[in-house]
């Protein structure tokens, strides 16, 4: 049996009485959030816990699949089988750092399988000079909205989309960005560029 | 306005947005954990079965009989031979005699003194080599040269002889023609493995006219290892020579996604368990190549041909799984194979054998997908009991 096995208990009662500890004193600033606790209620496969956990994180967790999939049934097709993902690998999260994170590189993985999966992306290392976004050309976005903008990111090319979302709101680099899709990191940075200058565009004809 | 500003205000504005989330996610979700949860402990089992059972195999190998029959002197071994027997009638059968040729004792520090019988009796002289042997014993033994002194291992080897010839004396092994009973499971090789399927789309009404039945089936299957089960009978028409037959349930399983059309419904891209029940009857020709004490390996070759008694189809619905049948309209697949197979007797009458072969389907372009159709020659092992009676 190996050593993770028979330590499993011994963890389980010391996040257990950590959880304890920390619901008593709910003012901590270093105590485990609310998503944390829900979370390692779920290690025991509780329906009602995992139940609470989908209610608090999936809305959140639909605006990122939504971003990367650009229509409702294919994310939700994504948010249903990265929930199943993500209650059965809930025993290798550490605590270690957010839980919110966490979670959300697996919604970011799963959305990437199924693009992968029905070929959407279709990354090819065509490198195509894009230009920089001029001074004139770059228009605020302050007074956009939020549906106005997932509008436009969704009408971008799926290529274009994954590697604007993976740069920009994930943070993901250029090289993780080639090493996740199979392409090179002058290809990636082409995508980004071009969905830059796209946005840009549409940004400013709904202006 | 920078291209990180620009970054950075999209970000902002997209972190932390929320969606709102149709209620049939949670239950799809659902659904999927219990799935999950039901093949878990399936696996566990199998795998759990399969280590118990080589378990055993091994106990029964490493814990046979030790090779020594202890004689009333600790530091005596018995050997035996076979003696040929005139019996002067032709239509008496020939059966070997054993008797016990001589009798070896060894001292513990591995110098072995033996005698030789002089004649054909049946209990030879007995020899000792320790001082604190009686010396009434002496007078019986000649002074033992240099050269008549074995090894430990010569000693060793002529224990295993001695324990071939008595197994065979002793316990009677079948060893030439007669009947055999084997109970076996197979399993063949996986080599094919797509991706998961996606989950439950869509619920709608059906296409006018359209027949029940699956329809636009996903290319990515998952296919599950296929197994079989069955009993056989064997027959030794010769020392060497040998026929089999049997009758074999196979079960082949694969999971993808695709559209079924029912009655007054259907569901578009959903996930389908297609689980195959396939009746056959194999025949074999098998050849012993060795065959001694314990052990006995063959080589065989033959054929098979099955009939797909049940097409079954679990199609899981957005509520509840429904159970589709599909119609047999396939013919009966043949296949031809050749293997070779080891056999260990753990009692006179009952082995364990291993009959690892590679099996070729004919013709499967006309039968149901599986993995014989998109690879028609396959890895298949048996293994199984067989208990062996009749005629020795």
């Amino acid at each position: 049996m190996k050593e993770e096995q028979i330590l499993r208990p011994v963890k389980r009662f010391r996040e257990k009485l950590h959880l304890i500890m920390w619901t008593r004193d709910e003012q901590s600033p270093t105590g485990p959030s609310s998503l944390e606790r829900m979370a390692l209620n779920c290690k025991d496969g509780d329906r009602k816990a995992q139940k609470q956990l989908f209610d608090a994180l999936s809305p959140k967790m639909m605006a990122v699949c939504l971003r990367y999939m650009g229509n409702r049934e294919d994310a939700e097709d994504v948010l249903q089988e990265g929930f199943i993902t993500l209650f059965t690998k809930i025993d290798s999260y550490q605590g270690a750092g957010s839980f919110e994170g966490w979670a959300r590189k697996i919604f970011v993985n799963t959305a990437l399988m199924h693009l992968r999966r029905t070929d959407v992306l279709g990354i090819s290392d065509d490198i195509q000079e894009a230009r920089s976004l001029s001074a004139q050309e770059a228009t605020p976005i302050q007074k956009m909205g939020y549906r106005d903008l997932m509008n436009m990111i969704s009408a971008l090319p799926a290529d274009a989309r994954t590697v604007f979302n993976m740069y920009v709101v994930e943070g993901y680099s250029h090289k993780e960005i080639a090493k996740e899709l199979g392409c090179t990191e002058a290809t990636s940075r082409s995508k980004l560029q071009r969905a830059r200058i796209r946005l840009q565009e549409m940004i400013k004809e709904k202006g | 306005m920078k291209e990180n500003e620009f970054d950075i205000q999209v970000r902002n504005l997209l972190q932390n947005a929320q969606e709102s989330v149709s209620p049939s996610v949670w239950e799809g979700v659902a659904a999927g954990l219990d799935r999950k949860s039901r093949i878990i402990p399936l696996r566990f089992w199998g795998i759990a079965s399969a280590v118990a059972v080589a378990a055993a195999i091994v106990a029964v190998v490493l814990l046979r009989p030790a090779a020594i029959i202890p004689q009333n002197n600790s530091n005596l071994i018995q050997i035996v031979e076979a003696v040929p027997v005139v019996s002067g009638a032709d239509d008496l059968p020939s059966v070997p005699v054993y008797r016990i040729a001589r009798r070896i004792a060894y001292a513990a520090d591995a110098q072995v003194v033996e005698a030789r019988p002089e004649a054909a009796e049946n209990v030879a002289e007995e020899t000792f080599v320790s001082s604190e042997v009686p010396a009434d014993k002496e007078p019986a033994v000649s002074q033992p040269s240099k050269e008549e002194t074995p090894s430990l291992a010569e000693v060793l080897e002529e224990q295993d002889a001695f324990n071939r010839i008595a197994w065979a004396e002793e316990k009677k092994v079948p060893s030439g023609t007669g009947f055999s009973v084997s109970v076996f499971g197979n399993v063949e090789d996986k080599r094919r493995q797509a991706t998961g399927a996606t989950p439950i789309r869509s619920y709608l009404a059906p296409i006018k006219g359209a027949e029940e039945g699956i329809y636009n089936e996903s290319p990515e299957v998952s296919f599950s290892l296929p197994f079989s089960a069955g009993v056989g009978v064997k027959y030794n028409f010769t020392p060497h020579w040998a026929v089999g037959i049997g009758l074999r349930y196979t079960n082949l399983s694969r999971t993808f996604v695709g559209d079924y059309v029912g009655e007054g419904f259907r569901f578009l891209q959903t996930d389908i368990d297609n689980h195959q029940h396939w009746l056959g009857i194999p025949l074999h020709v098998y050849y012993d190549i060795v065959n001694r004490g314990r052990w006995r390996v063959n080589a065989f070759i033959g054929g098979g041909a099955e009939y797909l008694v049940d097409n079954d189809f679990l199609v899981h619905g957005p509520q509840s799984d429904i159970h589709y049948h599909q119609k047999n309209q396939s013919p009966i697949q043949w296949s031809g194979d050749i293997g070779m197979g080891v056999e260990f007797k753990i009692t006179p009458y009952l082995g364990v054998y291993l009959d690892p072969s590679f099996r070729y389907y004919f013709r499967t372009d006309l039968q149901p997908r599986s993995l014989r159709t998109i690879q028609p020659l396959r890895f298949d092992l048996e293994a199984g009991f067989r208990f062996s009676f009749g005629k020795q």
